[in-house]
């Protein structure tokens, strides 16, 4: 099964960063410019992770992890930022988040392996799903 | 007070004489006007003067003229003595400059009063001088003091808002850093696919083999090339983002030896392949107010520098770092001293100042500049020193808490 990741950032060419990077670790990647577009985004396709970006236009990422946690608490979210305080970090642990990365992403490595994980705990939850279907088959 | 007498008359002189010293004044008398001009200007401390209309020399009214004319007599109290009562005489002798007369024969007692209101106006005019000399002098004061004021503000308003614009530009880089070094992150993770690419495309194309040589054997420099100036430019950007950040502290009582223990463990790695450490603590130091973590980090940068000179050095055993503390009235002396080549001599000024670097593209030249900050904002000094055997010596002293 292929995991659907949303990035979200207000500058392109980090987007399509992100987006290339992702797509060439086999993830299928999604992005939009700030968080309402997101949010429209997330209406219409299944996404596993949003990975944001938090200072934006428009709709900001600790108002997209808000938006997320009370309307999608399934969907994992990762904050990346440039603006480190410890307020935004403390919002984001409370939203939810899975980790917060500080720009500018000297090694991505650290993205890669919050995604991984994000990964493997889909993956659990998946197979326990698969077990309980084959405990009931539906005949 | 001090009166001068001048009068040619040598009965009524000594008269005079007598009775200034038994009114306790301190009378000098003399018998003529050049010799009274003399003696007034070479002494030039007289408060009254009894002046003799009718002299030899100059005569009482030419006198008068010669005193008022400088600014500094401007207070000396002088009595006309003459003959002549007459109106118009009177006027002449108020026009050039006396304040009174007293006729001849003169009334010792009348002479006494006269005298007494002068040494009034004498002393309230000194009185005035003082206070005068002591408002221009406060006056003075302010003024410079107003301006040093005025110099310090616009430096800390320029400082400020360096401050805000250094955080600002710290911040924009940001952005456009994250994308090229996530870019050339991407580019390094698909080279094998390009150089296997590469590679086919060299058999097809035999002529094209130098070429594709050449793009194989760089592309991985070149790739390494710009992750390197991206971190370079991120350790500027986060040097600057603290530089710029130096004056908000967190405030807590902490103890420095403490502190020197944390800065050493965290830069062992690097610390224990150069230097080892000679610790000389002193044990009941009262405790520091301030940025614990902040005052690590200048600890650090010190090590982190002492360990680059000792590597420079090139040599094969470990050099030497010294670290001391004492405690003194009211402050903390810390010792970081290393035995490394020292400081030249021509940059020991240059060393505070931000950007300023020997390492040669190592460093950001941030981090002293950072240091010094933090040491100021906690009130106190660093100050740096070549020893006469070698290395550096960083000496900071902080301000104490009140034991309680």
């Amino acid at each position: 099964m292929s995991v659907n990741i949303l990035v979200v950032d207000d500058e392109e060419d980090i987007r399509n960063m992100l987006n290339r990077h992702l797509s060439l670790l086999d993830y299928m990647v999604e992005t939009a410019a700030n968080g309402k577009e997101a949010v429209e985004l997330l209406q219409r396709k299944r996404i596993d992770i949003v990975i944001t970006d938090l200072l934006m236009p428009e709709m900001n990422g600790i108002e997209l992890l808000e938006f997320i946690h009370e309307d999608s608490p399934m969907i994992h979210t990762i904050a990346i930022t440039g603006y480190v305080t410890l307020d935004n970090a403390l919002s984001c642990m409370r939203l939810g988040a899975d980790n917060i990365i500080f720009k500018p992403l000297e090694d991505l490595t650290e993205l890669e392996d919050s995604v991984k994980s994000v990964e493997g705990k889909m993956k659990i939850w998946q197979k326990k799903l698969r077990e309980l279907r084959g405990m009931k088959p539906s005949k | 007070m001090k009166v001068l007498v001048a009068e040619d008359d040598r009965v009524s002189r000594r008269v005079l004489g007598r009775y200034l010293t038994k009114w306790g004044y301190e009378g000098v008398c003399v018998e003529d006007g050049a010799q009274a001009w003399k003696l007034f200007t070479e002494q030039g401390d007289f408060h009254l003067a009894i002046l003799d209309w009718n002299m030899p020399g100059y005569n009482g009214i030419q006198l008068c003229r010669k005193i008022r004319r400088n600014e500094k007599y401007k207070h000396v109290y002088i009595i006309l003595l003459t003959g002549r009562s007459e109106k118009k005489d009177l006027v002449v002798g108020f026009e050039a400059g006396a304040d009174d007369y007293v006729v001849k024969p003169f009334d010792p007692v009348e002479l006494a009063s006269r005298l007494k209101v002068g040494c009034r106006l004498v002393e309230s005019s000194l009185l005035l001088f003082v206070k005068n000399k002591e408002l221009n002098h406060y006056a003075d004061e302010m003024e410079n003091l107003a301006e040093d004021r005025a110099k310090m503000l616009v430096h800390s308003d320029r400082l400020a808002s360096l401050g805000t614009l250094t955080a600002g530009i710290a911040h924009e880089i940001n952005n456009p850093t994250t994308f090229i070094s996530g870019n050339a992150q991407t580019l390094e993770r698909v080279s094998p696919i390009v150089e296997t690419a590469l590679r086919n495309e060299m058999e097809n194309h035999p002529e094209k083999a130098r070429k594709i040589e050449m793009v194989l054997e760089e592309m991985p420099k070149m790739i390494a090339g710009i992750r390197n100036g991206v971190s370079r430019v991120t350790a500027i950007v986060k040097g600057l983002k603290s530089f710029a950040r130096v004056g908000k502290n967190t405030k807590e009582p902490f103890h420095i030896n403490h502190c020197l223990d944390q800065g050493l463990l965290i830069c062992n790695n690097k610390l224990k392949q150069q230097l080892v450490v000679e610790k000389n603590y002193a044990n009941e130091l009262l405790p520091v107010t301030g940025d614990p973590q902040k005052l690590e980090q200048v600890f650090i940068n010190l090590f982190v520098n002492a360990a680059d000179a000792h590597e420079e050095q090139g040599l094969k055993t470990p050099g030497t770092l010294y670290l001391r503390t004492q405690g003194f009235e009211g402050y903390i002396q810390i010792e970081v001293e290393d035995d490394g080549p020292g400081i030249p001599k021509d940059k020991l000024r240059d060393i505070w100042k931000p950007f300023f670097t020997t390492k040669d593209g190592k460093g950001t030249g941030l981090g002293l500049a950072i240091s010094q900050g933090i040491i100021h904002d906690h009130m106190g000094e660093i100050l740096v020193e070549n020893m006469d055997k070698g290395g550096a010596r960083f000496t900071i002293r902080l301000p104490t808490d009140e034991g309680d």
